[in-house]
C-alpha cells in the first residue's frame, strides 16, 4: 500500500507542476461536468443517482460514473472507498494526465480523482484513457444556473443543478 | 327436426335452421302440430268446418346482432300451409318478413338490420307468424328484444379478505398503479358501421404504461380477483335495449356477484371461484364473458364479449424494507421475472431459488472477468451497508450485460423484494482465494476468473434474509462434486445454501466473514 501511496503522491505532484507550468494552476473545487454538455462528451443513459451527487452515463463501450464531493478531502477519501469497491480485484496505481489520483489499467478501468470529483471509466473496447481525458476535460469550476432535473420521493423532492448535485428539500 | 331453406323476404334472411328455442303455440297444450285422423266420409253428415293449422314458433326473447347471433325464427305448421312471419317495431312497422307460399315449416334469420339502411334500434319488437290453410288462419304473436350487450370498462380490484391486489409501479412516470381507475376501456362498443369494437390487448411490461391497452395486474397468488365490468351504450343502435329484458351473465369460473340484470352503466362484478393460481407466474387468458337470458325455462347465451387480461401470481407484496415511492413491484421488472419463474410453488425458498436460476443462466449476463467491476451499482457514501442499484438503467441494459457480484446481488435482490420475496445483501470480506468457481456467462470453471489479474475476490457480495445462515448467489455455480479446489467440476447454483457450506465451497485461502447485511436502496 505505500507503494501505491508513493506512487500517486509522485503522480499528483507531477501534474501539479505540469499544470503550475502551463499557467493553469489549481484552484477552488470543480462543479463538475454540465449535464448538458454530455452528448458532446459522446455520454448517453444518463442516471442521476438518488442517494448522493453522483451520475452515470454510458460511453460506446461502458460508462462513465462522476461523484462531486464538497471538497478535495472527501473525495480522498471517497476515492479510496470507490477503488476498494468499484472491482474485486485490486487496482494498481496508474497515473493519467489531469488526474490527482488514479488507479486501476489504463486501456479498461480507471477509479481517477481531480480536485473534488471522483470518477469511474469502464471501456471495454480499451479506450478508457482517452474517455477519462475527455470527461476530465470538461469538468468546470462553475455551474451553469438552474435546475437540471426534479423528483419528488414520498414527502421529500430531489433535485439536480445542471451538473448533476444532487439537494434534497 | 329437419327443416326446409325458404327464400328471403323484405330485410329478413332465410337459412336452414334447427332452433332450439322457446316456442308460441296456437295450441299450448300441444304445441308439437300433429297428424290429425281423417273424417270418414259419410253423405248424411255436413262437412266439418275448415279447421285452423296448429301453429308454432320458436324464437329467443332476445338477441344480440353484434356480439351473438342473427335472430333465428323456426315456424312449423301441422300440416302444409301458407307461412308468414314478421317482425314489428313498436310503431308497427314491419322491419323483417319472409313467408313460404306452401310448406308445413318456415326457417328464417332476422340480422338486426332496418329496411331503411342500417341497424334497428335496440328494444322490444313483435315476432308475428301466421300459418294460413283452406282458408283459416292462425297467428301467433311474441315478443323479441334486439339488445346490445358489451362491456366498455373493467377494473381489477380485491376487497382485501379473499384477495390482494398489488397495484405495481410504472418506473418511466414514476407512477403507482390506480387500483381504483379501470385497467381497460373503450369510448364505445362498435365503430360507426356497427362493427364491434374489443376491448383492448394487454400491454407489454414497460417504463411506461401504453395509451389504449390493457394494464396487467398482479395480485398475490392465491387471491380471488374481483373483476368489476361496466356495459356500455350503443350508439349504432340508439340504446342496448337491456331495459325490458333480464339479461344475465355467466363466466366461467367466477361467481356473479352483482350487477344482474346487465342494465347499461351498472357495473357486473365477478369474483374468480379459486385462488388465481396455484404457482407463481404470468397467466394470459381471453376471459369470455356470456350473456344470457332465461328462455323457455332454459338458459340461452345471446351474446359473447372478451376481456383480455393479464394476471401476474406474485408470492406477496413487495417486501422492501424502504418505504420510499418507488420500492414496489415494477411492472418492467416483475413481469419478465414472474414468466422467468413461471410455475414456480409459492414458496420462499422456491422463488429465491427460481431466480437465482433465472438469472444465472436466462438474462444473458456475464461476469466481468477483467476486473469484477461493478456496472449498475456503487456504494453510497463509500458504505458497504448503502448499495445503491440503479434497476431502471439495469432493466435498460444501459450500462452492458457485463456485470459484477454486487450487481448480481442487487438484480436477485430487487426481483425477490418485488415479487414479495424478502432478501437482502451481505458482504464476504476481506480478500480470500477462490476454489474452481463457474462464473455467469462463462463456460468454464476457473479459480482465476481475472487470469493474470487475480486468482481471488477482494471481496463479494451475496444474499441472504436471514444472517447469512442461508445464501443465494446468481454470481457464479460452485463446484458442488466434494472437492470445491480442482477440476474437474460440477455446477450447482447456489440456491439456499448455508453460508458455512458456501464459504467452504468458493474459500480456497483466506478467512473472510459475512458484514453488513442490508437491503441497500433501488432506483
Amino acid at each position: 500500500m505505500s507503494t501505491v501511496r508513493t506512487s500517486l503522491a509522485h503522480a499528483a505532484r507531477a501534474w501539479v507542476l505540469l499544470a503550475v507550468s502551463a499557467g493553469v494552476a489549481h484552484a477552488g473545487p470543480w462543479a463538475g461536468i454540465p449535464l448538458d454538455d454530455l452528448p458532446k462528451l459522446e455520454l448517453r443513459a444518463l442516471t442521476l443517482d438518488q442517494q448522493e451527487s453522483r451520475w452515470q452515463a454510458a460511453t460506446a463501450a461502458g460508462f462513465v460514473r462522476v461523484a462531486t464531493f464538497d471538497d478535495e478531502a472527501a473525495a480522498i477519501v471517497a476515492f479510496d472507498r470507490e477503488v476498494e469497491m468499484a472491482a474485486a480485484v485490486p487496482l494498481p496505481a496508474v497515473v493519467v494526465a489531469g488526474a490527482d489520483d488514479a488507479r486501476g489499467d489504463p486501456s479498461e478501468l480507471l477509479v481517477l480523482r481531480s480536485r473534488n470529483v471522483v470518477l469511474v471509466v469502464r471501456d471495454r473496447a480499451g479506450g478508457a484513457t482517452a474517455v477519462a481525458q475527455r470527461v476530465l476535460a470538461a469538468l468546470v469550476e462553475t455551474a451553469p444556473a438552474g435546475v437540471y432535473r426534479e423528483k419528488a420521493v414520498g414527502e421529500r423532492v430531489l433535485e439536480w443543478d445542471k451538473v448533476g448535485r444532487l439537494t434534497v428539500r | 327436426m329437419i327443416l326446409v331453406a325458404l327464400f328471403a323476404c323484405g330485410s329478413g334472411t332465410i337459412d336452414i335452421k334447427q332452433d332450439t328455442g322457446p316456442t308460441s303455440s296456437t295450441n299450448p297444450t300441444n304445441p308439437e302440430p300433429e297428424e290429425t285422423e281423417e273424417p270418414e266420409e259419410t253423405e248424411e253428415t255436413e262437412p266439418p268446418p275448415p279447421v285452423a293449422p296448429n301453429l308454432v314458433v320458436t324464437a329467443p326473447g332476445a338477441f344480440d346482432p353484434i356480439a351473438g347471433a342473427a335472430l333465428d325464427v323456426l315456424v312449423e305448421a301441422d300440416r302444409a300451409a301458407a307461412l308468414y312471419v314478421e317482425i314489428v317495431d313498436a310503431k308497427g312497422t314491419v322491419v323483417a318478413s319472409a313467408d313460404a307460399a306452401e310448406g308445413d315449416s318456415l326457417g328464417t334469420a332476422w340480422s338486426g338490420s332496418h329496411p331503411d339502411g342500417g341497424w334497428a334500434p335496440a328494444g322490444a319488437y313483435t315476432l308475428r307468424a301466421t300459418a294460413t290453410a283452406d282458408g283459416v288462419t292462425a297467428e301467433v304473436e311474441q315478443p323479441v328484444h334486439l339488445v346490445r350487450c358489451g362491456l366498455v370498462t373493467v377494473f381489477a380490484d380485491d376487497d382485501g379478505v379473499t384477495g390482494t391486489r398489488v397495484p405495481m409501479w410504472w418506473h418511466g412516470d414514476d407512477v403507482l398503479q390506480d387500483v381504483d381507475a379501470p385497467i381497460a376501456s373503450i369510448e364505445r362498443m362498435e365503430d360507426d358501421l356497427g362493427a364491434p369494437v374489443p376491448l383492448p390487448a394487454v400491454m407489454e411490461p414497460a417504463a411506461r404504461p401504453t395509451a389504449g391497452l390493457t394494464e396487467p395486474v398482479a395480485y398475490v397468488w392465491d387471491s380471488r380477483p374481483i373483476l368489476t365490468l361496466v356495459p356500455g351504450d350503443s350508439v349504432v343502435f340508439a340504446g342496448t335495449g337491456l331495459d325490458g329484458v333480464d339479461v344475465g351473465v355467466r363466466v366461467d369460473g367466477w361467481s356473479v356477484v352483482s350487477g344482474v340484470p346487465v342494465r347499461p352503466g351498472d357495473p357486473i362484478v365477478l369474483q374468480k371461484d379459486a385462488a388465481m393460481a396455484e404457482t407463481l407466474g404470468v397467466t394470459d387468458l381471453d376471459l369470455p364473458v356470456v350473456f344470457t337470458i332465461e328462455d323457455g325455462g332454459a338458459t340461452r347465451d345471446i351474446a359473447t364479449t372478451t376481456v383480455p387480461l393479464r394476471f401476474l401470481a406474485m408470492l406477496d407484496e413487495p417486501t422492501f424494507d424502504n418505504g420510499d415511492d418507488q420500492y414496489e413491484a415494477w411492472v418492467a421488472a416483475v413481469e419478465p421475472a414472474l414468466r422467468g419463474i413461471d410455475g414456480t410453488s409459492p414458496d420462499h425458498t422456491a422463488a429465491l431459488d427460481a431466480l437465482v436460476g433465472w438469472i444465472f443462466n436466462d438474462l444473458g449476463l456475464t461476469y466481468d472477468t477483467r476486473y469484477g467491476a461493478s456496472a449498475y451499482t456503487t456504494y453510497t457514501g463509500g458504505d458497504w451497508e448503502r448499495a445503491n442499484f440503479y434497476m431502471s438503467a439495469f432493466l435498460d441494459r444501459d450500462y452492458g450485460d457485463t456485470v459484477n457480484c454486487t450487481d448480481c446481488a442487487g438484480i436477485l435482490g430487487n426481483y425477490a423484494n418485488m415479487i414479495g420475496a424478502y432478501l437482502g445483501y451481505v458482504i464476504i470480506n476481506p480478500s480470500f482465494d477462490l476454489n474452481q468457481i463457474l462464473a455467469i456467462g462463462q463456460d468454464e470453471f476457473t479459480n482465476c476468473p481475472f487470469g493474470p489479474r487475480g486468482c481471488g475476490f477482494s471481496y463479494h457480495a451475496v444474499t441472504t434474509h436471514d444472517g447469512a445462515a442461508t445464501i443465494w448467489d446468481a454470481t457464479l455455480a460452485i463446484d458442488g462434486d466434494g472437492d470445491p479446489g480442482s477440476l474437474p467440476s460440477t455446477a450447482v447454483l447456489v440456491q439456499h445454501m448455508t453460508g458455512e457450506d458456501y464459504l467452504d465451497a468458493i474459500v480456497m485461502s483466506g478467512s473472510p466473514l459475512y458484514r453488513y447485511e442490508s437491503q441497500g436502496s433501488m432506483q
